[in-house]
């Protein structure tokens, strides 16, 4: 077992982690109707950030997610223009508009959204539907990160080969899989699909079997792993707990907990 | 640290054996979780399992007592409850039995007993007498919520298990881990047996209106912070019903103690009330235990 290192030793002593870079890269705002989200405003998450002691989170909207993608994108620029230097915004891309979507997403990268997120599963539309095509074009030609709902598992929408499909046809989009290694056998799956695409990063919200992250670190590498939370979909203090904790040396552990995700973000 | 400047850290004997009084053991462990000096906020973890379970994820994830002890020392948890996993999947008795041989020395491990209904002896000898729970230095009960027939328990042969908690006032966690479902779960069992302290856990955090609503109207209900994932959802119990009412526990090894210890650490509460979480509101539980236990 690794010696605990300053930033476990830090999380032992309880937040705010003051002295570390800490930038979450997968978060949500807002209300999601059967979740019961407290706090979920702009306000509550930057209390949240604070306790935690992290500087900044990479966020999405829940109402652009699960409703109406135009309020949630317009909630989501007031929660930027009200926290410019603790919320950065993923653009919602619904393709189920597909004669708006170019205007949508021109429209926020002017009011300073400057990442792009889909969620295929909500919007029941495949990852590899030509109706996303649009949106990995603009990230291209824009330079945008794209979060992209990914799970490891088959699926008709988010599934991993979707995304090896789309890598295919577009192999230098800057993109994030979210949620993407809950096992050792996801990791073993986003080698096979993404390890040639050094573009492409894995947020590390759900990973939790024991040991998959120091097997991560082995297999991928560190520089390409994200701290990602998936907040306010879930508490975000145990995915950094997760990482703080994990037997891996402080290097890794600093390009996760943010440098990583700080150079993917231009802040 | 090494083990043993650990344990004496702690106020801990490591010649400690089965024989010595329950009580003087729940003391100890109070004193040393409010006499502990620095910053460190001293854990009592109720949700850790030794043994070779059926199907460990990953494959090969057991423990033993010995990585247990590395692993809480590591995390700076100070004691736990322990069940077997022989307990959990095959039989109660015969997992406490290995259990107690396991954890006979080890002064700051008790014992998480998983709990079976009274049905007969011919099938497995339910823990109906309170006098052997004092005597094997059980911290609490575990039941799964499906087999406790959603909330209906009392009403399906646990009636004499649960008077037998009821006498000494021992903690009844109701496991959802596995199954059960908390929208329809009867928690009306808590004003059946208003002398247990009953646990929710493995409740992942949504929906929350269902607990909300118990924790409110419950004062013996309690929330586990194992699955507990709620955004804000520390603080958001801490304000709205009091960090008395949360127990800390990580799920160890199938949960990395860190995750758990996140949601306390690294939630907007003051110090007094990490403390609670962390082991203090269950110290307090183990206390009347003792006390109803010296009334035998």
């Amino acid at each position: 077992m690794k010696p605990r290192g300053a930033i476990m030793e830090a999380f032992l002593k309880g937040g705010p982690m003051k002295d570390f870079d800490i930038i979450d890269c997968h978060v949500h705002l807002g209300p999601a109707l059967y979740m019961h989200v407290p706090d979920s405003g702009p306000e509550g998450m930057v209390k949240v950030l604070d306790a935690m002691g992290v500087s900044m989170a990479c966020v999405s909207h829940s109402v652009g997610m699960v409703s109406d993608w135009k309020t949630g994108n317009d909630l989501l620029i007031e929660a930027v223009k009200q926290y410019p230097s603790r919320i950065w915004g993923y653009t919602f891309c619904n393709p189920r508009y597909p004669s708006e979507i170019q205007k949508e997403m021109q429209r926020c990268a002017a009011a300073g959204l400057q990442g792009l997120k889909i969620h295929p599963d909500f919007h029941k539309t495949p990852a590899d539907s030509p109706l996303y095509d649009v949106v990995y074009d603009f990230a291209l030609q824009e330079n945008r990160l794209m979060l992209l709902h990914y799970s490891s598992s088959p699926g008709p929408y988010a599934g991993a080969s979707l995304f090896r499909n789309v890598l295919k046809k577009f192999p230098t989009l800057r993109c994030i899989m979210a949620h993407s290694l809950p096992d050792t056998t996801a990791v073993d799956t986003a080698v096979e699909f993404f390890g040639k695409y050094e573009n492409v990063y894995f947020d590390l919200s759900n990973a939790f079997q024991p040991g998959v992250i120091e097997y991560a670190c082995k297999k991928l590498g560190a520089s390409r792993l994200l701290y990602g939370s998936d907040g306010c979909w879930g508490a975000m203090e145990p995915r950094l707990g997760l990482v703080c904790c994990a037997s891996i040396d402080e290097q890794e552990k600093i390009l996760i907990i943010g440098k990583n995700i700080k150079s993917l973000i231009n802040v | 640290m090494e083990r043993r400047t650990f344990l004496k850290k702690a106020g801990i004997g490591i010649t400690a054996s089965l024989t010595m009084d329950p009580g003087m053991l729940q003391e100890t462990a109070k004193e040393s979780l409010f006499s502990t000096s620095g910053d460190e906020i001293i854990f009592f973890d109720t949700c850790v399992r030794i043994g070779n379970s059926r199907a460990p994820d990953p494959p090969g994830n057991a423990a033993d007592v010995v990585s247990l002890e590395a692993m809480m020392e590591r995390h700076n948890i100070r004691f736990a409850a322990v069940e077997h996993a022989v307990a959990m999947e095959a039989s109660p008795r015969l997992g406490q039995k290995l259990l107690s041989e396991k954890i006979a020395e080890k002064s700051f491990l008790w014992q998480a007993l998983h709990l079976m209904p009274a049905v007969s002896p011919r099938i497995e000898k339910a823990y109906t007498d309170p006098r052997e729970l004092i005597t094997l230095r059980v911290a609490l009960g575990r039941v799964d919520a499906k087999d406790f027939c959603q909330g209906q328990g009392d009403k399906a042969m646990f009636g004499p298990v649960l008077d037998a908690c009821s006498r000494i006032s021992l903690p009844v966690f109701i496991d959802f881990r596995r199954q059960g479902d908390v929208a329809t779960f009867d928690f009306g069992i808590c004003e059946r047996y208003p002398r247990i302290p009953f646990v929710i856990e493995g409740f992942g955090g949504y929906p929350m209106h269902r607990v909300f609503w118990c924790l409110k109207n419950y004062p013996n209900l309690y929330l586990s912070t194992v699955e507990f994932r709620l955004f804000n959802g520390v603080r958001f119990i801490c304000d709205e019903i009091g960090e008395s009412r949360l127990i800390y526990g990580s799920d160890w090894p199938a949960r990395s103690m860190g995750m758990s210890q996140g949601m306390v650490l690294l939630a907007g509460i003051n110090k007094a009330q990490r403390a609670a979480i962390a082991g203090g509101n269950f110290l307090r539980l183990l206390d009347v235990v003792k006390k109803e236990g010296s009334k035998l």
